[in-house]
């Protein structure tokens, strides 16, 4: 009794491994199509759709990108660079005009909102030298339908599209919150990782925080070395809840770094005035935030 | 003659009682040579052949990638040879037939030189994976070995189901070293790992001759020819790999190569050590926790080191370690007894266990070919396209119905194996405990990579280029079999309770006399 159950127990299991391993052919959901894009990061038209293809197909499928400028865009690309020019000019009356027709468009198209208050509030906002959104340069003022592929997902990771694996333990360096500062989206790598914020004082305009795992503790304070060689300007170091960081300048960027064991923690500041000297203090306010 | 006639001899041949000066009767089995094993010196056996073990795995994983297959198989050979002789020494008796040194010697060179490099010869640089290689030759082997071991047991059901719940937690283990993972056996390099199967079989035939060996008090004997035969075997493989230029000089040089062979000597010794006893139960466990072993390993760099990446999933790592550990408890013998309940509830309670028990096996092999879990992909191609796709997992890429089909089918064994009570509460509480891990670790996708997902994507998983991401609860099957299971073994649990009640009633009265309606022994 026994000896045929355990024999038919046998054979049912190897029947029931055969099965899938040899009869059934797994379908795979994929999406596949088009999305089209515009320089300013709007999708304009999405083709995609999910099919349900055999698994050995699947390879064939996936999502191309197309970005265009589209018209309201290009419209609009062609009043922020007049405006642009304007704040360039010290022509404020003409850029606020064109801003304003900007903002009541699309309030969040580039820096348009935040240089029609600055100039509201009596001050002269900083050109916007940068380019569009999405890789083509849409202040030319052609509608700049290039027609080229895309690179939709070089688009920074969400701040919901928390890393995964490893490196997610070194995500305590780069809290969501940070006084002054605005959390943005997480990029990370098998060992390293950086995220960026957005100051909401006027004294700076860009935070990054980078952390990278070494090999050891003695390839992260070589590290360390290096890293602040290219910030030679205003070099000192401070000790900041046990942790040394050694901070430097170079032009409008101010950096400390520290490290952790195997860890490097690089603290980097883009200052709004002509020297990131007087950002340091900053620099160092961040270190104990992230410290604590 | 006066004398009194001598009633003590009974015609059979000696005279008075007590003990006898000639040499013992050989038309018993012999256990000369095998030692009665004492748990301390079990321990200490698995300790040296665990540690061993997992060391000649890492550096193995070290040293091949700069050392060719035929160089590793010399210093394993040689290491092996050592450790026979640490055990062992030098022969003081001599072989008393051509079998008794012959088979040990082939055995030796499967075992001692071709298994090494065999596996040796299927790894590349970094493939296949070092977590699929550690399953592949460590675990699995301890499987192989453990289910050979069954099948001449009394209590094949059992100990198979103990032998398959302790594989699918070191799978699960290694498969929650990481996530996404890396583990995904039998997916892109499959004549390789069959090869690293086969040569386990090679390395159970080693062990069984070893065994049948100590048995008949020839361990000692049969060691050095298997040992013998694996320096041989070492030899014609060197030889073969210096015609085909394969093997240098410059092989033979590094601290992970010898560190591999000084690794494989203690492994040996601890092997040995356990055969002594007669036994090859410890070996199948000692191998099936060599996981679990190297995962403290890193558990405890990561409580002691810097902060770093910690990668392991805690809590899965730690259910399938306790999952390893229940199985490698029932793997253990327990010498079968004759229970002489008769009452109806206790016969009843028997068949419902054992129909249970089979309703929860069968709920387990239907929950192994059913979709279980979900996957979903999202990653950047390199041509810069997006790539998003979802697909379902079959039950047996996932540790749930792996993991309750053991459990069913231990419950199963003893719902019909008339195990000792205390083996039974031993192989009741492991049960419970895999019950437990099965609740933590029955999500834990056994497959990772798949043949059809483009290979420029799941290279990059877990970067921001490429993600998987696995979401689903256990079938309803897989919840019925680690549930029938459960309930199969209360039901068992009831019965023989009340039957040892009513033996233990027997007993008070006079009927009962266990020694004669005992064991009958175990051949395993």
């Amino acid at each position: 009794m026994r000896r045929t159950l355990t024999l038919l127990l046998a054979f049912v299991l190897l029947v029931a491994l055969a099965v899938p391993l040899a009869g059934c052919q797994r379908k795979v959901t994929v999406l596949t199509g088009e999305i089209v894009l515009c320089t300013a990061g709007e999708v304009i038209e999405d083709n995609t759709e999910e099919v349900q293809v055999p698994a050995g197909d699947v390879e064939q499928y996936g999502v191309t990108t197309r970005v265009i400028t589209c018209d309201e865009h290009g419209d609009l690309a062609s009043v922020y660079a007049a405006a642009q020019k304007a704040i360039a000019d010290g022509d404020l009356v003409t850029a606020r005009e064109r801003l304003r027709t900007i903002v009541a468009t699309d309030p969040s198209y580039r820096k348009a909102a935040s240089q029609l208050a600055e100039i509201d509030a009596g001050s002269r906002p900083a050109v916007d030298s940068g380019s569009a959104d999405g890789g083509t340069d849409g202040t030319d003022g052609t509608d700049g339908t290039d027609g080229t592929d895309g690179t939709g997902g070089e688009e920074p990771t969400q701040p919901d599209e928390t890393p995964v694996g490893p490196v997610v333990s070194l995500t305590r360096y780069v809290p969501d919150t940070i006084d002054g500062y605005v959390a943005q989206g997480i990029i990370a790598d098998l060992a390293f990782l950086s995220r960026q914020y957005l100051p909401t004082a006027k004294t700076a305009d860009q935070l990054v925080i980078e952390v990278e795992q070494h090999v050891n503790a003695d390839a992260a304070v070589a590290h360390q070395a290096s890293f602040v060689e290219g910030y030679p300007d205003s070099a000192t170091s401070k000790t900041i809840n046990g942790k040394t960081v050694m901070a430097g300048v170079n032009g409008q960027y101010a950096v400390g770094i520290f490290f952790d064991g195997p860890l490097t923690v690089a603290v980097e500041l883009h200052a709004t005035g002509s020297s990131g000297t007087a950002a340091l203090d900053a620099v160092f306010a961040v270190v104990q935030s992230i410290t604590k | 003659m006066t004398s009194e006639t001598d009633v003590t001899r009974e015609r059979k041949g000696r005279a008075r009682p007590g003990p006898s000066s000639s040499p013992r009767a050989r038309s018993r089995p012999q256990r000369s040579g095998a030692r009665s094993a004492t748990p301390l010196g079990v321990a200490l056996g698995m300790i040296v052949l665990l540690l061993g073990t997992a060391a000649s795995s890492v550096l193995g994983t070290q040293a091949h990638q700069s050392v060719s297959a035929s160089a590793m198989a010399v210093v394993a050979a040689g290491g092996a040879f050592v450790g026979v002789l640490i055990v062992f020494g030098l022969p003081r008796a001599r072989p008393e037939g051509l079998a008794s040194w012959l088979v040990p010697l082939i055995a030796g060179a499967g075992g001692f030189a071709f298994a090494p490099w065999l596996v040796m010869v299927n790894r590349y640089t970094d493939a296949p994976p070092g977590s699929e290689v550690l399953f592949l030759t460590t675990a699995s082997w301890g499987a192989l070995l453990a289910i050979a071991l069954a099948a001449t047991s009394r209590e094949r059901i059992s100990r198979v189901g103990g032998a398959l719940l302790a594989l699918a937690g070191a799978a699960t283990l290694v498969a929650n070293w990481e996530r996404p993972s890396s583990f995904s056996p039998f997916v892109r390099y499959v004549p390789e790992e069959l090869q690293m199967l086969a040569a386990g079989v090679v390395w159970v035939v080693l062990v069984l001759v070893l065994l049948r060996a100590a048995r008949r008090g020839s361990l000692g004997i049969a060691s050095l020819s298997a040992a013998l035969g694996g320096l041989a075997g070492a030899g014609v493989l060197a030889a073969v790999g210096l015609a085909a230029g394969t093997l240098s000089r410059a092989d033979f040089s590094g601290g992970g190569f010898w560190g591999y062979g000084i690794a494989v000597s203690f492994a040996t010794a601890g092997l040995l050590m356990l055969l002594r006893s007669a036994s090859a139960e410890a070996v199948a466990g000692t191998y099936l926790l060599v996981p679990a072993s190297i995962s403290l390993i890193l558990i405890a760099e990561w409580v002691v080191g810097p902060l770093g990446p910690q990668p392991m999933i805690l809590p899965a790592v730690l259910a399938a370690a306790a999952s390893t550990i229940a199985g490698v408890a029932v793997l253990w013998r327990v010498n079968p007894q004759r229970v002489s309940g008769t009452g109806a509830l206790r016969r009843v309670l028997g068949v419902g266990a054992a129909v249970v028990a089979v309703l929860a096996a069968c709920s387990a092999i239907v929950a192994l070919v059913v979709p279980t879990m979900t996957a979903t992909v999202n990653g950047l191609r390199t041509d810069g396209s997006q790539f998003r796709a979802a697909f379902e997992l079959w039950g047996y890429e996932v540790a749930g119905p792996w993991l309750a089909l053991g459990m069913a089918v231990i419950a199963l064994g003893m719902a019909l194996e008339r195990t000792r009570l205390r083996g039974v509460f031993a192989r009741a509480a492991a049960l419970v405990v895999a019950a437990g891990a099965w609740w933590i670790a029955a999500d834990t996708p056994l497959r990772t990579l798949t043949t059809f997902i483009p290979s420029d994507v799941q290279v990059d998983y877990g970067s921001e280029f490429a993600r998987i991401d696995f979401a689903g609860d256990p079938s309803v099957w897989a919840i019925a079999a680690a549930g029938g299971a459960m309930l199969a073994l209360g039901l068992t649990l009831a019965g023989r309770a009340g039957a040892r009640a009513e033996q233990a009633e027997t007993e008070s009265v006079g009927h009962a006399d266990e020694d004669t309606t005992g064991s009958r022994g175990d051949r395993s």
